[in-house]
């Protein structure tokens, strides 16, 4: 019978508390962005960066089930990319919410207002299509 | 004993897939029912967490039986593995007490000096830094440097992405990139240096020094409603592009050639803010003025064979479907059937454009029905943008 792997016990134990706290860590960042987004600002940067985290951090499980530690050691590396980030980024408005001021810088722009400028792009797009549809004469002219 | 009552008697010792997969579900049942109930947790632990992590276990416990059920022996031992693990997790968080936890504090992950992942997180720190100062300032920066910013910010999501790929070059490659624009954008906002240059690579020690003399030299409040000086933070901003192209191509000779030129002009553009903010008496003004044209016709012979691109004419097909694909590229969250529309508008869209001109009406007219088709589906794509 083959003797377990203790280093590779060793490096699961290890994983698994980094997992766990790192599972934690989202839980408390995600509480300090929801009352953030209550109360003063909704940074779409920061929630996308939670659910980042949150997907890493799944798959990080799954690496985990299946014994692929490399693997894991860098899902909960990016697990933590995206948390830290989030969190300063919710540190930098909760200093601004401090200062009394009201203007939030977005890094990302907010999807609304993508929407809106993809919109007015696909209407300039259209009055274009409409001027060359005028240029093209009744088909009994054609040759 | 012969040599197959051997082979028989080792092949019993050994269990099958199937007994395994049946062993581990009746671990994982006997697992989930010593599990504390929620009303014998102590209070102050992460219950939701564990709660969330029962479930989990409970889900797969269930499909683990039906897939043995139905002969899917790996299917099921997956499961079952997949089940403990969650339990696992679950009982780790009742035997945590909740408390307040930054970052920093979650074992800070070794990251080797020089390494990619370092490299992310000064990027990370970089980002940060630069938002704490435009709040605590209170200040609205340009539209044009916003979207340089969204485009570092994009910088640091690809650097991971390609980080958990495990493509550690291309994700230290981007995440240097994104430095460097970082390095530019808070010498513009701050008129000082983020990252020393002294303290980076030496190799990339001309790209930080650049990055940070073209911010500075545009960092003067006045400059932004000065015609002239937006013309020359456009240019330090394309050399700077220029000059990290060509880095990366490997083409040293090539990016000092850039940076040389961006030099020059960040010292016009210097003095023009300076004039700015301190106009000169009339008489001078004419010789200020006569030595900068020529400095700008020695920059235009210079950069003639920089094939600096120019965009497309504005108001045209194809500067309106580049933007478009541009904006589905960064932002949607689901591009995929947005940009294979966008793609298929662009093509059809040539295509018509020169049937027109060689009045194939017929051709003309289809290409036109479909570009009008596509032109729906973006549509269709964008809307789900805020679903």
């Amino acid at each position: 019978m083959s003797r377990p792997n203790r280093n590779n016990s060793k490096q699961r134990e290890l994983l698994l508390g980094r997992l766990t706290a790192l599972e934690q860590l989202i839980v408390q960042i995600d509480g300090s962005y929801a009352a953030a987004s209550a109360t003063y600002h909704d940074s779409e940067l920061a929630a996308r960066s939670i659910d980042n985290a949150r997907v890493a951090l799944e798959d990080a499980v799954k690496s985990l089930a299946r014994g692929h530690y490399d693997r894991v050691e860098r899902l909960l590396n990016v697990t933590w990319f995206y948390a830290k980030f989030a969190q300063d980024i919710i540190d930098a408005e909760a200093t601004e919410h401090l200062l009394g001021r009201g203007y939030f810088i977005d890094l990302i722009e907010p999807a609304a207002l993508v929407q809106i400028e993809l919109f007015a792009l696909l209407e300039q797009t259209e009055a274009m299509l409409e001027k060359l549809a005028a240029m093209i004469p009744e088909p009994w002219l054609w040759v | 004993m012969d040599f197959f009552e051997r082979i028989e008697q080792i092949g019993h010792l050994r269990p099958s897939p199937a007994e395994r997969a049946t062993k581990m579900l009746a671990a994982l049942a006997d697992a989930l029912a010593e599990a504390p109930a929620l009303n014998e947790v102590e209070p102050g632990t992460h219950t939701e967490l564990y709660t969330e992590r029962l479930l989990r276990a409970k889900r797969a416990y269930e499909k683990g039986l039906a897939a043995l059920a139905l002969d899917d022996v790996e299917l099921s031992l997956a499961k079952a593995e997949s089940g403990l693990l969650h339990l696992e997790i679950g009982l780790r968080h009742l035997r945590t007490l909740k408390g307040p936890l930054a970052a920093a504090a979650v074992e800070l992950p070794f990251f080797e000096g020089g390494g990619c992942e370092e490299q992310i997180t000064r990027l990370s720190d970089a980002i940060g830094k630069i938002k704490q100062f435009v709040e605590y300032k209170g200040l609205v920066p340009a539209k044009s440097l916003k979207e340089r910013l969204a485009i570092v910010v994009q910088s640091f999501q690809d650097a991971i992405e390609n980080y958990a790929r495990a493509d550690h070059a291309t994700a230290y490659d981007i995440a240097t990139i994104g430095l460097i624009w970082a390095q530019y954008i808070y010498a513009r906002l701050a008129a000082d240096t983020m990252l020393a240059p002294a303290q980076q690579l030496r190799r990339l020690r001309p790209l930080y020094l650049f990055a940070q003399l073209a911010g500075q030299a545009g960092s003067e409040p006045l400059c932004a409603r000065r015609t002239e000086c937006l013309v020359k933070i456009n240019n330090l901003e394309k050399f700077l592009q220029s000059a990290v192209a060509a880095y990366f191509d490997n083409d040293i000779a090539a990016m000092d050639k850039f940076i040389q030129l961006g030099e020059i002009e960040a010292g016009a553009l210097a003095k023009q803010a300076a004039r700015i903010a301190n106009p000169l008496p009339d008489g001078d003004e004419a010789l200020e003025e006569n030595a900068d044209s020529e400095l700008e016709a020695a920059l235009a012979v210079a950069t003639a064979d920089d094939g600096i691109e120019s965009a497309p004419e504005k108001g045209t097909l194809k500067r309106l479907t580049a933007a478009i694909r541009r904006l589905i590229e960064r932002h949607h969250p689901k591009p995929h059937k947005a940009l294979v529309a966008v793609r298929e508008l662009q093509s059809n869209s040539a295509l018509l454009r020169r049937a027109m001109r060689q009045e194939s009406w017929q051709e003309a007219s289809r290409l036109l029905d479909l570009c009008q088709a596509e032109k729906q589906i973006l549509l269709r794509e964008i809307e789900k943008m805020t679903d």
